[in-house]
């Protein structure tokens, strides 16, 4: 081949594909090869796809051959986390109780992507039952703890910890994640990649592993926020088969820019104290990015009422999975779980009544309607994504409700629903990627993946990649 | 007439007795003890940081739920 794919970002390498000087069939091979090799070094796939992908692959290359090109993502091989249901192909959730589950169907995302033309090439390991457990150990039951190719001796975050290590590491040009509560932004975070928290209701959740009904949102992790935006159009609509997505019809504007046109500034919300739990390295990184990003937009430091953000969406999350996991809880399956710390959290949420979800869920709205109001004058809000970088492998120390309350964006962002991006904005001393996040009001998805945008059009350090993986 | 009995002792009794009789049998004694503890820092913690904000009558739940028709 006489370009090297191997960390290219989506779009030049569509112009390749499209232009036919990369063969989606090679491209398919190259993957297949790369995620062999070296997947198991980062726990990082369940289920190599090679059938349906070169089935894919090669019907690409003839409808691009015969000018019947159907977009950027036509030909571009991809990695699924393995919660979303494919038609005659192992769908794990990570948990050895649904180790044999193939489902006769294809989640509606997975439906899209194949009209996009795109070509499944695996299914990524993720976090088992998505850390719906509790994950204290970040554990998938077939492959054990997700490895982040920054440093194996680290996390590559989950629960879409798969889907993380194998677009930093270059074994996909892209993957799908899902997020509950920091399940994209994390190991995007950890692995020094662009992951893309769409607006809850963006995204068909239809053939998914639930969790949470009203916090579950799949989304893309690539190699930049414009290739964010690349698939999101391709997966975002409405879908019947799913009632809680949105009518609004999405665009990426990532061709025209839009309203977010080169050299306009940006209107942006800090909220007080972001990064006040943060340590020093995360401190350091995320003044010099407000410095850089004061270069192209107004910051202005914004205090946020004072809610229970972390209490409500705990709340929220605990009663919806406890009657969604009431069947599985009940019959003890949860003894099965591979981490013995977890089996203790499966029985509480049991405990929870309706009346707790019934709050939790009125609070929501006036929380929600809050944070628009506060939000409304900017177009993100920006923090650092985590206040740490990739934690070591190792049981994670137990975080009080009061310790997950303090980082207010996570636990907001995903209580309403609101879209966010997390791109690298640094690394630590020892060579960890950090990330920054920006949040937008709800169906803002194109002004947070424009923000981010801009970030990388003055900032290079998506364009850092592990060392020993180099294609 | 006094309030409801909200207190923290009493709640962490009533929503652990309701693991114990569900489930005590499967987990025993030694993990409803480490249990407890989850229930403690999980459901109690939670119901007690929502009831620190009040809520009026009208706060409703978004979104409400909508009657189903096949055919629109």
């Amino acid at each position: 081949m006489a370009h090297n794919p191997v960390f290219m970002p989506v779009r030049r390498l569509a112009e390749l594909v499209r232009s036919r000087q990369v063969s989606p069939v090679e491209l398919a091979q190259l993957f297949l090869r790369r995620l062999e090799m070296l997947g198991p070094r980062y726990n990082a796939v369940v289920t190599l796809t090679r059938e349906r992908a070169m089935e894919q692959a090669r019907r690409a290359e003839r409808e691009i051959a015969e000018g019947k090109y159907r977009g950027p993502l036509h030909g571009i091989p991809y990695g699924l986390k393995d919660l979303f249901a494919t038609r005659g192909i192992k769908t794990t959730w990570g948990a050895e109780r649904y180790k044999d589950q193939t489902p006769d169907y294809d989640a509606t995302l997975v439906r899209r992507l194949e009209e996009a033309g795109a070509v499944l090439v695996a299914k990524l390991a993720m976090v088992e039952l998505a850390g719906g457990f509790k994950y204290i150990q970040p554990n998938n039951a077939f492959t054990g703890p997700g490895l982040n190719p920054w440093d194996i001796s680290t996390q590559s975050g989950g629960s879409s910890s798969g889907s993380g290590a194998a677009v930093a590491a270059g074994l996909v040009p892209f993957a799908i994640g899902t997020e509950t509560w920091g399940s994209i932004v994390m190991p995007a975070n950890n692995c020094g990649i662009a992951g893309l928290r769409p607006t809850y209701g963006r995204v068909s959740r239809h053939g998914a592993m639930p969790l949470s009904w009203t916090l579950d949102k799949p989304g893309p992790m690539c190699q930049t926020a414009d290739d964010c935006g690349l698939v999101l159009n391709a997966i975002a609509g409405h879908d019947p088969q799913d009632p809680a997505t949105t009518e609004r019809i999405y665009e990426y504007d990532g061709e025209d820019w839009g309203e977010h046109t080169p050299g306009r500034r940006f209107r942006l919300a800090v909220p007080k104290d972001a990064a006040a739990e943060a340590d020093d390295t995360v401190k350091s990184r995320f003044d010099k990015a407000l410095k850089t990003l004061s270069g192209f937009c107004e910051i202005d430091e914004v205090p946020f009422p004072d809610y229970p953000y972390g209490a409500v969406t705990l709340g929220v999350f605990m009663a919806e999975s406890a009657s969604i996991w009431e069947e599985f809880i009940d019959n003890g399956y949860g003894e099965t779980l591979t981490a013995p710390e977890s089996r203790n959290y499966v029985y509480p949420r049991m405990a929870m009544l309706a009346t707790d979800y019934l709050k939790a869920v009125r609070l929501r709205t006036i929380i929600a309607r809050e944070a628009d109001r506060v939000m409304a004058p900017y177009d993100a809000v920006v923090a650092p994504t985590c206040m740490i970088p990739a934690p070591p492998v190792a049981p994670k120390p137990k975080q009080s409700l009061k310790e997950r309350s303090k980082e207010i964006v996570g636990a907001l962002g995903n209580l309403a629903g609101l879209p966010a991006i997390s791109v690298p904005m640094g690394f630590s001393d020892g060579m960890l990627p950090v990330g920054i996040q920006f949040m937008g009001r709800a169906y803002d998805d194109n002004a947070v993946i424009a923000v981010a945008r801009a970030y990388q059009s003055v900032t290079d350090w998506h364009t850092r990649h592990p060392a020993d993986v180099m294609g | 007439m006094p309030g409801k009995n909200t207190n923290r002792e009493h709640e962490l009794e009533l929503r652990q007795n309701m693991i114990r009789q569900w489930y005590g049998d499967r987990v025993g004694e030694e993990r409803l003890k480490a249990i407890r503890e989850v229930v403690e820092e999980e459901v109690i913690d939670i119901g007690e940081a929502l009831r620190e904000t009040p809520l009026k009558m009208t706060d409703e739940p978004q979104p409400l739920f909508t009657p189903y028709r096949k055919d629109g």
